[in-house]
C-alpha cells in the first residue's frame, strides 16, 4: 500500500511540471503585446517599453519560465501586473467564495441527484423515471448562464424571492475569520445576516449544481439498476427483508461506491467551473478573477489560477485513487 | 411670517436632496486606486471621488474650473504656470489614517515629483502609464514650491493643452505625509488599496471584484456631498445589471444592452439619460498601402458608405453619424464642416477617376470583441462599388498589435477623450509625428505637412479662441484629405431610477456622485 501511495503521488510530479510549461507557453504564443493590451489605445512606445520591461518580456522565453518556475517552488506566485496585488493573497481572498458556492452546489447535487437516482431506479420505466431522466438530460445540455438569467428573472424579478445579485447586501457587513458568509454571520451571532447570505446563495448554488444533479441523478439510476441485479439482492428479497432495508442496506451501499469516486472529481470541477455561474450571479470568486485576468492579459494570474486549478485537480484525483485502492484492494494490487 | 414660511420651505428642499445611499453597477471593478499607476476607466469612478487635482472640468461639461488651487497664473511665455493652492484644505482622515493634515505644496511637489522619477516610490518599479503616455517628462521641466501654498510648473515649450491636463486623475494630489507614513512602515503598496485624498467622499471598504463603499467626507472643504453613501457595484453581465436595476436592487447602471433600453425606458420608475459622449469611431485607411494613398479611392469609400445607416444597423440608433475627428461637444469643433454623403454614382466616378473603374480587392481588420455586423456592413456598402472587402478578425491584443505596426490596410478605430482639449484627438492622433511613432495611434499614417503646421502650432498657443480657428483650419485640412471614414459619434448611456437626479452621463470623468443626489 505504501508502494502504491508513494508511486501515485510521484507520478502526480511530471503531471505538474506538464500543466506549468503548457500554461506558461500558452500565455506566451498568444500573438499580440500583452502591454499594449494593458496600457489600451492610449499607450506611446515609451510607456509600452517601460511596461514590458517591468513585466520581463524583452527577455528570453526560456529565461522567464525559469524565474517564473524558481518563483513558484519559493511560494511566490507572482503580483498581479494590474492591480499590483499578489496573486496568492488575491486568490485566498476569493477561495472561499467560490469554496462556499460550490459546497453548496455539490450539497444541492447529491441530495436532490440520489434521491431522484433512487427513485428513478426503483420506479423504473415509470413516469417519473421518464421525466427525471428527461430533466437530467436537459440539465447535462442547458448553458449555465441561460439558466441563471431565466432564475434570477422569474424567482427574484417577477417573484421577488431571491436577491439578484452578489453575496450580500449591503446592510450587512461581514468580515468574519473563515470568509464563508453563512459561517460568518453564525460566528457573529448575525441571524439576519445569515438568512440573506443563504437567500444569495440559492440561485447560483441551483445554477451550478444543475449539471451535477442531472450527472449524480444517471450514475446513481445506473447503478442501481446494476446492483438490483445481483444474486445477492435478490437472496436479500427472497429471505424477507423489508425493502427499505433491501434498497438502502443491500443496494445503495454498493451501488454508490462509482457514485462516489465521481464526487470527489466533481467538486474540483466544480471549483473551476463555477466562471459562468459566478459572472451571471456577480459572486466574487476565483472564477471571475480568472475571466478579468484573461480579458487584461494579466499574465501572472492567469498563469497561477490555472496552476492551482490543475493543482486542485491532481490532488482531488490522487485523493479519489486512493480512497478507491482503500475501498477496492484489487486496484492497488494491480 | 411669510418670509419665514418660504425659509423653512427652502430649508426642507435643501433637506430633502440631502442623504441616501447610491448604488452605482457597473461590468467591472477597478484595478487600482493609485490613480497615477491606473490606466483603467473604471479605476477612477471611485479615485475622482476621493481625490483631486490642481484644476477640474466643470461636472458634465469641458470647462475648466478652479479645484484644488484656487487660482493661477500663466506667464506670457506660456512656460510657467504658478499655481495658488486653496487654504484650508485637509485630507481625510479613516480608519486607516487619522492624521489630520493639511493639503500644501508639498503634497503637489510629492504626487508630481514620484512620476518623474525624482522622488521614487514603491518598493518595486512601478510604471507610470499614464504619465508616460501623456508625454509629461518632455513637456515638464521642473517643479518647484514657491511657498507653503505656490507651486509653479515651468515647461520646456509652451504647451497650451498642459492646463487641461493638470485636470485628469492620473494627476491627483495625493498625502504627502500618509505616503511617507506607509514608506516607513514598508507597506507602500497599500498607497494602491487605501487611497487618501481630499474629495467629497472617503473609502469606507473595498471587496475586490464586488464593491466598494465609499462615505461622504463630512469635513471637505466645498459643498458637501449629497449622498451618505455611494456603493459602486460589480456587476458583470449587463442583462442581470438591468434586472437589479428593475427591481430597484441598484441605483444606477453603465453600459445597458442597446436592445434593453427601449423595455427599460418604458417601465414606470426607470429613465434612461443617452447623449453624445467626447467618443469618435472611424475606419482607418493606411495611406501608405496602395491603393488608399490615392485620394479619390478615399473619397469614393467615403461616399459609398451610408453613415447613416451605419448608425442604425450597428448602434441602434444610439449614435450619430459622425463627421470630424473629435465630437461635436469639444470647444474648436468646425461646424460648417458637411460629410460627403451617400452618392454611389459620385462613388463610381471617383473610384473610375482614380483608375479603379472595375474596382479592387482589400482587406479590412477587425477585432472579435467589435460588433461583427459593423465590418459586414462596410464590406456589403463597399461591394456596391466593386470594392471587395474580405474581413479579417483578431483577439483584441493581436489586433491592436497590428493596426498599431500599420499591417492592415483598412481598420476600425475610436477614441474616447480622457482631457477635454482638442489636441488629445488632432494632435495625438493625426499628426504626422503621432504618424512617425512606431507602434502608432495615428492608424492611416495621414502625414500632412499642411495639418500638423496647424495642430502643432495651437500646442504652443495660450489663447483658446486663436487655438480654436486653428483646430478648425486643421479640420478643413483634415477633411479635405479624407484619410478616413468617420462612422459614428456613439451616445453615452446610463439607466437609472427616476428618484436619481443630478447625475450627467457627458463631459469627462462623469462618475464623480458629489452632485447626485435622490429627489423624495
Amino acid at each position: 500500500m505504501l508502494l502504491f501511495l508513494l508511486k501515485r503521488i510521484l507520478w502526480t510530479i511530471p503531471t505538474l511540471f506538464g500543466v506549468s510549461v503548457l500554461v506558461f507557453s500558452m500565455v506566451h504564443l498568444v500573438p499580440g503585446d500583452p502591454a499594449l493590451v494593458i496600457l489600451g489605445e492610449h499607450a506611446n512606445k515609451e510607456a509600452l517599453e517601460a511596461l514590458r520591461e517591468q513585466m520581463g518580456l524583452n527577455k528570453p522565453l526560456l529565461e522567464q519560465y525559469l524565474s517564473y518556475i524558481n518563483h513558484i517552488l519559493h511560494g511566490d506566485l507572482g503580483t498581479s501586473l494590474v492591480s499590483g496585488e499578489s496573486v496568492l493573497e488575491a486568490f485566498l481572498q476569493r477561495f472561499p467564495a467560490t469554496l462556499e458556492l460550490s459546497l453548496s452546489a455539490l450539497f444541492i447535487a447529491l441530495i436532490v441527484g440520489l434521491a431522484t437516482g433512487i427513485l428513478a431506479a426503483i420506479k423504473r420505466y415509470s413516469l417519473f423515471d421518464n421525466l427525471s431522466m428527461g430533466f437530467a438530460l436537459a440539465g447535462v445540455s442547458m448553458p449555465v448562464f441561460w439558466l441563471g438569467l431565466m432564475l434570477i428573472y422569474f424567482f427574484s424579478v417577477k417573484l421577488g424571492w431571491f436577491p439578484v445579485f452578489g453575496r450580500l447586501n449591503d446592510a450587512y457587513y461581514l468580515d468574519g475569520p473563515t470568509g464563508f458568509y453563512l459561517i460568518d454571520s453564525l460566528i457573529a451571532g448575525n441571524l439576519p445576516a445569515f438568512f440573506d447570505a443563504l437567500r444569495h446563495l440559492v440561485l447560483p448554488s441551483i445554477a451550478l449544481a444543475t449539471i451535477p444533479t442531472a450527472i449524480i441523478a444517471r450514475m446513481t439510476r445506473a447503478s442501481m439498476l446494476e446492483v438490483l441485479q445481483e444474486d445477492y439482492v435478490r437472496t436479500a428479497q427472497a429471505k424477507g427483508c423489508p425493502p427499505w432495508r433491501v434498497i438502502l442496506i443491500h443496494t445503495l451501499r454498493n451501488a454508490l461506491i462509482p457514485v462516489t469516486t465521481v464526487v470527489g472529481l466533481m467538486l474540483a470541477g466544480l471549483l473551476a467551473g463555477s466562471i459562468l455561474t459566478e459572472t451571471t450571479f456577480s459572486w466574487p470568486g476565483v472564477g471571475r478573477w480568472m475571466v478579468n485576468a484573461l480579458n487584461q492579459r494579466d499574465f501572472p494570474i492567469i498563469q497561477s489560477s490555472s496552476l492551482i486549478v490543475a493543482v486542485i485537480f491532481v490532488g482531488a484525483n490522487l485523493v479519489v485513487d486512493i480512497l478507491y485502492a482503500f475501498i477496492n484492494p484489487q486496484i492497488r494490487l494491480s | 411670517m411669510r418670509s419665514l414660511t418660504l425659509f423653512c420651505l427652502s430649508c426642507l428642499c435643501l433637506w430633502a436632496k440631502e442623504g441616501g445611499t447610491l448604488i452605482y453597477a457597473r461590468g467591472a471593478d477597478g484595478s487600482g486606486m493609485d490613480p497615477a499607476l491606473v490606466v483603467d476607466g473604471e479605476s477612477y469612478a471611485a479615485t475622482s471621488n476621493i481625490y483631486e487635482t490642481l484644476v477640474r472640468f466643470k461636472y458634465g461639461s469641458t470647462e475648466i474650473e478652479p479645484a484644488l488651487a484656487s487660482s493661477w497664473e500663466i506667464s506670457k511665455d506660456g512656460l510657467t504656470y504658478t499655481f495658488h493652492l486653496r487654504h484650508g484644505v485637509y485630507f481625510q482622515t479613516t480608519r486607516y489614517w487619522d492624521e489630520k493634515s493639511e493639503l500644501t505644496a508639498k503634497d503637489v511637489l510629492f504626487s508630481f515629483e514620484r512620476q518623474t522619477g525624482k522622488v521614487p516610490y514603491y518598493k518595486g518599479a512601478k510604471s507610470y502609464g499614464y504619465w508616460a503616455s501623456m508625454g509629461m517628462s518632455s513637456i515638464i521641466k521642473k517643479i518647484e514650491a514657491l511657498d507653503k501654498y505656490t507651486v509653479r510648473f515651468t515647461l520646456k515649450h509652451p504647451e497650451a493643452p498642459f492646463l487641461a491636463d493638470l485636470g485628469m486623475d492620473f494627476l491627483s494630489v495625493l498625502c504627502a505625509d500618509y505616503a511617507a507614513h506607509l514608506k516607513d512602515l514598508n507597506k507602500e503598496d497599500e498607497l494602491t488599496r487605501k487611497p487618501i485624498g481630499t474629495g467629497p467622499f472617503k473609502l469606507a471598504t473595498w471587496f475586490r471584484d464586488d464593491k466598494i463603499v465609499l462615505l461622504k467626507n463630512n469635513d471637505y472643504w466645498g459643498p458637501k456631498a449629497h449622498l451618505d453613501r455611494v456603493v459602486l457595484r460589480v456587476i458583470p453581465n449587463p442583462s442581470v445589471r438591468a434586472l437589479a436595476l428593475q427591481r430597484g436592487e441598484v441605483s444606477i447602471i453603465s453600459a445597458p444592452n442597446r436592445n434593453e433600453i427601449p423595455r427599460l425606458a418604458s417601465l414606470p420608475g426607470i429613465a434612461v439619460d443617452e447623449k453624445p459622449g467626447l467618443f469618435v469611431t472611424w475606419m482607418s485607411l493606411n495611406l501608405e498601402k496602395k491603393p488608399f494613398d490615392n485620394r479619390l479611392v478615399r473619397l469614393a469609400i467615403n461616399h459609398a458608405i451610408n453613415t447613416q445607416d451605419y448608425v442604425k444597423i450597428v448602434y441602434e440608433n444610439y449614435a450619430t453619424p459622425a463627421i470630424n475627428p473629435m465630437p461635436p461637444s469639444m470647444w474648436g469643433y468646425n461646424k460648417d464642416i458637411k460629410p460627403y454623403g451617400y452618392d454611389l454614382k459620385v462613388a463610381k466616378e471617383l473610384l473610375a477617376k482614380a483608375g479603379y473603374s472595375n474596382g479592387f480587392e482589400t482587406t479590412l481588420f477587425t477585432a472579435s470583441k467589435y460588433n461583427k455586423q459593423a465590418a459586414e456592413f462596410i464590406q456589403a456598402q463597399l461591394a456596391k462599388i466593386g470594392i471587395q472587402v474580405r474581413i479579417e478578425f483578431f483577439e483584441w491584443g493581436t489586433y491592436l498589435k497590428k493596426v498599431a505596426m500599420g499591417e492592415h490596410k483598412m481598420a476600425f478605430s475610436g477614441w474616447k477623450a480622457d482631457t477635454p482639449d482638442p489636441d488629445n484627438f488632432l494632435y495625438i492622433l493625426w499628426s504626422k509625428e503621432a504618424a512617425a511613432e512606431i507602434p502608432t495611434r495615428n492608424g492611416s499614417f495621414y502625414k500632412s505637412d499642411a495639418y500638423s503646421r496647424l495642430v502643432t502650432k495651437a500646442k504652443y498657443l495660450s489663447s483658446q479662441a486663436k487655438r480654436a480657428t486653428l483646430y478648425q483650419k486643421a479640420q478643413e485640412v483634415f477633411h479635405n484629405d479624407a484619410p478616413w471614414v468617420p462612422l459614428a459619434y456613439p451616445y453615452s448611456i446610463v439607466a437609472r431610477l427616476k428618484s436619481v437626479q443630478g447625475y450627467q452621463v457627458s463631459g469627462v470623468q462623469i462618475n464623480r456622485f458629489a452632485h447626485v443626489y435622490f429627489s423624495k
